[in-house]
């Protein structure tokens, strides 16, 4: 039995390539949904509009390498010609700006440790150079007379 | 041993005639790649160049073309990728080549059988369709490249990124949705 409300889900997320979605289903599968997908009209509305989605975006032309261009970059990789835009390639090609961003974060989170340690220990420290017991000494209370009275008694 | 291997144990030992044929193998591939990528010829040409002419000058420093030559696709997906991403970081913004545009091969093939009205709103929707595009952030834009118009698999997309395949997921989630919005009124 195939959960409509699933099923839209899945078509609204993951479109209609069932390759791409994140379970396998079987052949069994696939029909029962091909079934829910003719007997549910919203359902069918949604196909439709998915297909409609990727026609769309098949519009867009890619045009071809220009016949030129291999024969300019074959010339100039025999001539030794390096002169590129972008010097950074020059010393280090391969270039994962992803992982350096990851190892940053880590680098990052892993220094906030210690530094709110240090920050903690460093503020109970400073407040203990300061920091001054309350002394209570039985003339303080005189000026309340009931806590006097207390006393008195 | 692939044909790729093959070809890369050659250009390793300096064999031009092999850098020709891997080029003539794959050059359309990582064109179209930096193109839908870039939305700018030019720059698409400039990105596909400059990788393989760093792929022939630095051959030997290749780590992956010794250890592992049959992966050389989703590897110079990779590079290309990175160097798409890198090249619209540059400070400049991303045009849209309109020459490009009417002079489009799809456009060119079909206008043999279609009416002049129907090119005209055929470019209009592939306008469209290139700043809905344009206007996806860099790693969404290259997740849907790979996945939708390359049509490589969640997980080789995913290597190629360099994320977890959740991540992957996710990127690919909010590009379609983005792009719906955007789009919307065309469907």
């Amino acid at each position: 039995m195939i959960k409509k409300k699933l099923l839209k889900r899945y078509i609204q997320l993951y479109g209609l390539d069932l390759n791409k979605w994140p379970i396998t289903m079987s052949a069994a599968d696939s029909k029962l949904m091909e079934q829910a997908i003719k007997e549910d009209s919203d359902l069918t509305a949604l196909v439709q509009g998915e297909a409609k989605f990727n026609q769309v975006l098949q519009m867009l032309a890619t045009p071809n390498p220009p016949a030129v261009l291999e024969k300019n970059i074959y010339q100039a990789a025999m001539a030794g010609d390096l002169e590129l835009p972008d010097k950074r390639y020059s010393q280090k090609f391969l270039y994962f700006p992803f992982l350096r961003q990851w190892v940053q974060k880590k680098l990052v989170s892993l220094a906030m440790i210690p530094a709110s340690f240090v920050m903690i220990l460093g503020c109970g420290w400073l407040l203990g150079q300061y920091y001054q017991p309350p002394t209570f000494e039985i003339t303080d209370f005189y000026a309340n007379p009931a806590v006097s009275m207390i006393f008195e008694e | 041993m692939s044909e790729d291997e093959a070809l890369l144990k050659r250009i390793e030992g300096g064999d031009k005639q092999a850098f020709q044929m891997l080029m003539s193998l794959h050059l359309p591939r990582f064109f179209r790649l930096a193109y839908r990528f870039l939305l700018s010829k030019a720059d698409a040409e400039d990105v596909v160049q400059d990788c393989f002419l760093k792929l022939w000058h630095d051959a030997k420093d290749w780590p992956v073309i010794r250890q592992r030559p049959q992966h050389f696709t989703s590897w110079f997906y990779r590079v290309v990728a990175n160097r798409c991403i890198d090249q619209l970081r540059q400070p400049k913004m991303v045009e849209i080549d309109e020459d490009l545009l009417h002079a489009s091969p799809s456009l060119f093939h079909q206008s043999g059988q279609l009416s002049p009205e129907r090119i005209t709103q055929q470019k209009e929707m592939e306008r469209h369709v290139q700043s809905a595009l344009a206007s996806l952030p860099d790693r969404q834009r290259m997740a849907f490249n790979l996945c939708f118009y390359e049509g490589l698999s969640y997980n080789d997309a995913a290597e190629i990124l360099g994320v977890t395949l959740k991540s992957l997921e996710s990127l690919m989630i909010r590009a379609r949705q983005k792009l719906k919005k955007k789009l919307l009124f065309l469907l």
